[in-house]
């Protein structure tokens, strides 16, 4: 089975590493941007099979971000799933609304992560 | 013969006597014989024979061949047997000629020891000529009218030109004589004799004299005692009776009793007084305008509040100005009855300036005038007290609305600040486990272990700001300076963390001019110092260690932590002092925002300031001024 691509977009340095470094101890390829913008800048060459995005990030935010993409018509079939610290109500259906497949909450176990990534890439 | 002659002469002495008088005397017995009548009665009554013939004839036959000579002949014979029979002395009484004139009439029935001898009749001519009719024929021509007139009951009278009564009717004066009296009498002269007080009837000077010059309609009221004693009131009206040549010749007058009228009137005035009280009780102001927009009431609490005394005209808008678009609006539609009814609010300058906010209604009023406008009443109340407690309340709302998203956006932040450090733990075990599990390099797993205790030691300080700020939330952090020498306190704190830091490098201290004991408070200070320094360090990772100066002057200390490191882009400069917020360029640099938040606090409890000086991949400078 070909190796499917994530792009990790995390602000945080140390946590992005952790999750790359998970993802490639169980088989994906990763593609890594530290904001929205290094992100869109990576879409503009390259297409990821799914994007995996934090929400609270610098001054574009998870769900601007999310939005941007879904505006562009040879990103918009690209599936997100949102890493997100917030556990209130409003922010998780923001996220469905948004367009998001599926979100997890910070912290996570790496299996857990795993397990989202290939229900939604099954989809 | 002797006692005949005597007789005679005495006789002729007495006719010499009778005849020099100029009224007409007349004597006759009891049986109606002449006795005696003198020169100046037959000429009076055009007899055409002389004294000594008529003496000694029938009196009853000369009063009727004299009678055509009065106007009222039948009357003349009728009063003569009248007076006869009544045999009461008479005085000056009238009676009327054909030809105008008028006589005076005295009647006298002489008695001697007790004997009526005869009838004494006196007559001499009125120095006035009136033209009126005698009251003589009206008791004659007792006519279906003139009982009905005696029989209204109304007063009725009548006067001629000089203001003397010619007719009263018996409602007027039901007493006969004095009926009879006050023929020829001015109310006045009338009065004289009879006092007001038990009279019913008097007319008042002004009106008549206005109505006898003028020609015109008059009225006047009149408060008197019914012969009850009861108060009444009475409204007379006087009519001209004018000639062809428009000459006021009569006065027609009539009186009703207006007493019940009077009465209502004072009812209803009792209950306009009642309900005027009850309308200037209430603090509502209470107004009612006319179509013309003139006020046609206006309660006391208008006068209180609204009344602007310099303007005395009784249109609302001197007082509600045109401006107040909604209140003319409102008055208008109800004054044209397109609603019954409508309300707002209105602000309103009422006395001393002071301006206050009304809750007003606009009614549709009752009455309308001979234009066919309506009317209005507007109630308003003052709900200036309302209307502040509402802003208040509003304020209080919006304060705590804002509260609720500042302390979302709290929690918000502690999430995500505990929860990403958490994050990077619970993934390096992960991996930890996955990597022992795979074999890999032991050196690789030890990047990972690191990883774990520094996001502890991340949380940890995060944990400690937190309780620092809820801390002083509190107000449980009391600014409490004593005078400690400052470069001992430094030297503490620089032995104890940062020589060296734990990454080796050791800060180094530069202190300038000479120390100056002055309090300060020692755990604010210390975290200022341990922040700023931490910092200088955190952000300056592989670069020359950062240095602490302290600069002694005449009023104030100041010491600055300098670094190499990432520096403060410009913008972030300004924000970094106020919550949550970090320089854009910390990338990797763990830090939760909240520091420097604490340290501004602490730096203005001593009354110093903070300065910051950076440039991007040079260095930072933070300055710290305090006064002594």
């Amino acid at each position: 089975m070909e190796k499917k691509t994530i792009l990790v977009v995390e602000d945080e340095h140390l946590l992005l590493h952790n999750i790359v470094s998970i993802l490639d101890l169980f088989g994906f390829n990763t593609l890594q941007a530290a904001n929205a913008t290094d992100a869109l800048a990576i879409l503009e060459t390259k297409k990821p099979d799914l994007i995996l995005s934090d929400v609270m990030m610098g001054e574009i935010d998870g769900f601007q971000f999310i939005k941007m993409v879904k505006e562009n018509p040879s990103l918009i079939n690209i599936p997100f799933i949102f890493l997100t610290a917030l556990a209130d109500v409003i922010d998780r259906n923001k996220g469905m609304v948004g367009g998001a497949e599926a979100y997890v909450t910070k912290p996570f176990s790496g299996k857990e992560l795993v397990k989202t990534i290939n229900q939604v890439l099954q989809k | 013969m002797d006692n005949n002659s005597t007789y005679n002469q005495e006789r002729n002495k007495l006719k010499l006597v009778l005849n020099s008088f100029t009224d007409a005397i007349l004597f006759e017995s009891k049986e109606r014989i002449i006795e005696f009548v003198n020169d100046s009665f037959c000429n009076l009554f055009k007899i055409k024979f002389s004294p000594e013939a008529v003496t000694g004839t029938n009196s009853e036959e000369g009063v009727i061949a004299s009678s055509f000579q009065f106007k009222n002949p039948s009357r003349f014979i009728y009063r003569i047997e009248e007076i006869l029979e009544e045999r009461i002395p008479i005085k000056s009484e009238e009676v009327l000629l054909r030809d105008g004139r008028v006589l005076l009439r005295d009647y006298s029935p002489i008695s001697f020891e007790n004997e009526l001898l005869g009838h004494l009749w006196i007559y001499r001519e009125s120095k006035q000529i009136l033209d009126v009719p005698s009251k003589v024929e009206y008791s004659i021509n007792e006519s279906l009218f003139e009982s009905i007139v005696n029989n209204i009951p109304v007063d009725i009278f009548v006067l001629n030109a000089q203001k003397q009564y010619i007719f009263v009717n018996k409602h007027c004066l039901p007493d006969e004589r004095k009926r009879k009296f006050i023929i020829g009498k001015t109310d006045s002269e009338y009065r004289r004799f009879y006092s007001v007080r038990h009279e019913r009837n008097f007319i008042e000077e002004e009106a008549l004299d206005e109505t006898i010059n003028q020609a015109v309609l008059s009225h006047f009221e009149t408060k008197s005692n019914d012969l009850s004693g009861m108060e009444c009131y009475k409204r007379t009206t006087l009519y001209p009776v004018v000639t062809e040549q428009g000459v006021v010749e009569k006065v027609l007058g009539f009186s009703i009793d207006i007493s019940n009228e009077k009465e209502a009137e004072s009812k209803l005035n009792t209950i306009i007084e009642q309900y005027t009280h009850a309308l200037n009780c209430i603090n509502d102001v209470v107004l009612i305008a006319n179509g013309d927009l003139e006020l046609d009431f206006l309660n006391n609490a208008f006068h209180n509040q609204l009344f602007d005394a310099s303007s005395d005209e009784g249109k609302i808008y001197k007082h509600i100005p045109f401006q107040k678009y909604d209140f003319y609006k409102h008055l208008f539609s109800v004054l044209s009855g397109d609603v019954n009814n409508a309300g707002g609010r209105i602000n309103l300058k009422g006395e001393n300036d002071v301006a206050s906010w009304y809750r007003y209604n606009i009614h549709k009023g009752i009455l309308t005038n001979e234009n066919k406008q309506g009317s209005i009443v507007a109630v308003l109340n003052d709900i200036t007290k309302e209307v502040s407690l509402e802003e208040n309340l509003l304020e209080v709302v919006k304060r705590e609305k804002e509260l609720n998203e500042l302390k979302s956006a709290f929690v918000n932040m502690v999430s995500h600040e505990m929860r990403t450090p958490l994050a990077i733990i619970s993934s390096s075990a992960e991996i930890i486990q996955m990597m022992l599990a795979s074999g890999k390099p032991k050196e690789e797993i030890e990047n990972y272990a690191n990883n774990i205790l520094s996001e502890v030691e991340r949380m940890t300080t995060f944990m400690n700001d937190i309780l620092m700020i809820s801390k002083i939330e509190a107000g449980k952090i009391e600014f409490k300076p004593e005078p400690v020498s400052l470069i001992s306190f430094v030297n503490e704190i620089m032995q104890k963390a940062y020589l060296p830091w734990k990454d080796n490098r050791n800060l180094s201290l530069l202190v300038k001019g000479t120390e100056r004991i002055f309090p300060f408070d020692v755990k604010m200070l210390r975290h200022i110092l341990q922040n700023l320094i931490d910092n200088s360090f955190k952000y300056s990772p592989n670069k020359p260690s950062p240095q602490l100066r302290l600069r002694y002057s005449n009023s104030y200390i100041t010491f600055s932590v300098i670094d190499s490191g990432i520096g403060i882009h410009p913008d972030d400069i300004q924000k970094l002092f106020s919550s949550f917020s970090r320089g854009r360029n910390v990338g990797s640099i763990s830090g939760s925002g909240i520091g420097l938040v604490v340290v501004k606090y602490f730096v203005d409890q001593h009354n110093g300031s903070i300065r910051i000086k950076s440039k991007l991949n040079v260095g930072t400078i933070f300055s710290v001024k305090i006064p002594f």
